[in-house]
């Protein structure tokens, strides 16, 4: 039986300086090309899967595809002795040309792999950036659009999004909401923080752990400073704290305290001297400014001494 | 070999070999009929009211429950429905899929087993039936005030449908539209005391069973140490001829709003946020 002389037929030149085993290596270096692109595509469709939009997934896979298949293709190209010095100078001078002219589009499209992968912000979740508030609606290769509480369509590019302090307001499974509730002075503390527990404890979404606190916080100019410290839901939390302050108030006007009023108290020099007077008449060892409650001389009552 | 395997092999061995629990009454003396009905059938119980107008071949469902109403008009060719107790994760939103029981506190010691009951809260749903027993939930209602509450770190915990219950040896007596009785199994797997005050419990893998007089279901824990346990629900009516509840866990979304990565694995809840 005649043996196959494999090295002869490889080296065999089939078309000027190319053999065989060019060809051969060619179509291996595509058939690789094209497998590695199965994988990747494989990949990045299972990695990216639920952290962007179905479309930006199909985009990221097509430009990676297509960057596979053209090295691929470089490389091979070079099996089948074809000199490609030219179209890398020339490549290379276009893609100088064409980074300075996307300089930023480039930016926001790395800015917008690097969101895909770091998740500070999902569709669908209530954030802040920017001074910008609303809904993230999805997120793309180069930008992030959100839909303001108010309906607008904001556009804000990755970039700017990678770089601003975020704040996701539903990242965490439950947020905490506060009331500044004043009550006068006349009214009872301590009955007014039993209604209100009692109104948070009833509520479904004010969580009842970590407990809900209600506290005297501040003995103010005008009355008394509740301060009212609520956890919930995050997906409730607004729900929770409009429906609250409301059946609060109703609460409180129902055990007769109230909300006080700014209020004034003016002086009137004749109340003042009368008042003065009959302190005189009853012979007081008080000075004027302790008859009158004050911590400082009003000016009418300024040229009096000790009595 | 991993937890999942473990109690799906064991609920597997136990599913539906049912407990020998005797029977008890409702606390009231009165309880609430599940079951299938047809639509001639109109209910009137605590303040509910359920019923079915026949409006020209159309049906008008109608419900009100203390002021809360609710109508749909309905075409159906069978004009039966059922009524079944479920989980109390419906209302007012599906806020979570945990059940959060708090109890007086239990210490076990090392290496040992204990069983005790608790209650928990049901909802009620209301199902049509289709002629190929193709079953869609209609409506909900309850009679228990929901409460929600956080288990653990608002940046890791879980929210859960929060409950307190007292602990009871033997299955108590209780009025089966409002609360339903789990029989929790608990198993002090480490080597130390441990001492148990909540059980939160992934309600994928609690099954409801009822019969006239009791909504049951059964769940397992196990203390792997002092501050970490294992929850899982277990497929097993705690006496001999109670009916499965139809599960709505299938045609609803899972919690938008927990960070459950790793403590959940398959209907295994893993507690490891203190059971304190």
């Amino acid at each position: 039986m005649a043996e196959i002389d494999t090295n002869g037929i490889l080296e065999t030149f089939v078309y000027g300086q190319l053999t065989v085993g060019n060809i051969i290596l060619f179509i291996l270096f595509l058939a690789a090309t094209f497998v590695l692109v199965r994988l990747v595509s494989g990949f990045l469709r299972r990695t990216l899967a639920g952290k962007t939009e179905a479309k930006t997934i199909d985009i990221t896979v097509k430009s990676v595809r297509t960057i596979i298949y053209v090295i691929g293709i470089i490389v091979a190209c070079t099996q089948l002795k074809i000199d490609l010095s030219g179209l890398l100078v020339a490549g290379g001078v276009v893609g100088v040309a064409v980074g300075f002219a996307s300089q930023n589009t480039l930016s926001n499209l790395v800015a917008g792999i690097l969101l895909m992968f770091e998740r500070p912000v999902n569709v669908g979740d209530s954030i802040v950036v920017n001074g910008t508030e609303g809904y993230v609606e999805g997120i793309g290769l180069l930008s992030t659009r959100v839909r303001t509480y108010s309906g607008l369509y904001v556009r804000i590019p990755n970039d700017s999004l990678f770089t601003s302090e975020i704040t996701n307001m539903v990242s965490n499974v439950a947020r905490r909401f506060d009331y500044n509730i004043s009550i006068r002075y006349s009214d009872d503390a301590k009955k007014a923080i039993k209604a209100v527990k009692r109104v948070i404890n009833e509520h479904p979404y004010a969580l009842k752990n970590p407990a809900p606190s209600v506290y005297v916080d501040n003995l103010g100019a005008h009355g008394i400073e509740l301060k009212v410290r609520i956890w919930s839901p995050s997906g409730f939390w607004w729900d929770a704290r409009t429906e609250l302050l409301w059946t609060i108030f109703k609460v409180l006007r129902q055990e007769d305290i109230d909300v006080p009023f700014d209020q004034l108290t003016v002086w009137f020099g004749q109340e003042d001297a009368e008042k003065l007077s009959n302190s005189l008449e009853s012979g007081s060892d008080m000075t004027v400014e302790e008859i009158l409650g004050k911590s400082e001389k009003s000016p009418e009552n300024a040229n009096s001494g000790r009595v | 070999m991993p937890i999942s395997r473990i109690y799906t092999a064991a609920s597997a061995s136990r599913r539906k070999r049912a407990l020998s629990y005797s029977k008890g009454e409702s606390v009231s003396g009165i309880s609430f009929d599940y079951g299938k009905f047809t639509f001639d059938y109109s209910i009137n119980f605590q303040g509910l009211k359920i019923g079915f107008e026949d409006k020209n071949g159309m049906y008008h469902y109608k419900r009100d429950i203390i002021g809360w109403k609710h109508e749909s008009n309905i075409a159906s060719q069978t004009g039966t429905f059922y009524l079944q107790p479920i989980e109390p994760l419906n209302l007012p939103d599906n806020v979570t899929d945990f059940i959060e029981i708090e109890f007086t506190e239990i210490t076990i010691e090392p290496n040992s087993t204990t069983v005790v009951f608790l209650t928990m809260p049901i909802e009620i749903g209301v199902f049509l039936e289709s002629k190929n027993g193709e079953r869609s939930l209609l409506d909900i209602v309850t009679f228990c005030h929901p409460k929600f509450s956080l288990y653990g770190a608002a940046s890791r915990g879980v929210i859960t449908r929060f409950h307190k219950s007292q602990v009871y040896a033997m299955p108590p007596s209780v009025e089966n539209y409002r609360e339903g009785l789990l029989r929790l199994e608990i198993e002090n797997d480490s080597s130390e005391w441990a001492t148990i005050g909540r059980v939160v419990i992934y309600q994928k893998g609690l099954t409801l069973y009822y019969d006239e007089t009791t909504v049951s279901a059964c769940a397992k824990m196990i203390v792997r140490t002092r501050d970490v346990a294992d929850v899982v629900g277990i497929d097993q009516p705690i006496r001999e001829e109670m009916t499965e509840s139809i599960p709505v866990f299938e045609s609803r979304r899972t919690t938008p709003f927990c960070n459950i990565d790793g403590a959940l694995l398959d209907s295994t809840f893993t507690m490891d946020m203190g059971m304190r």
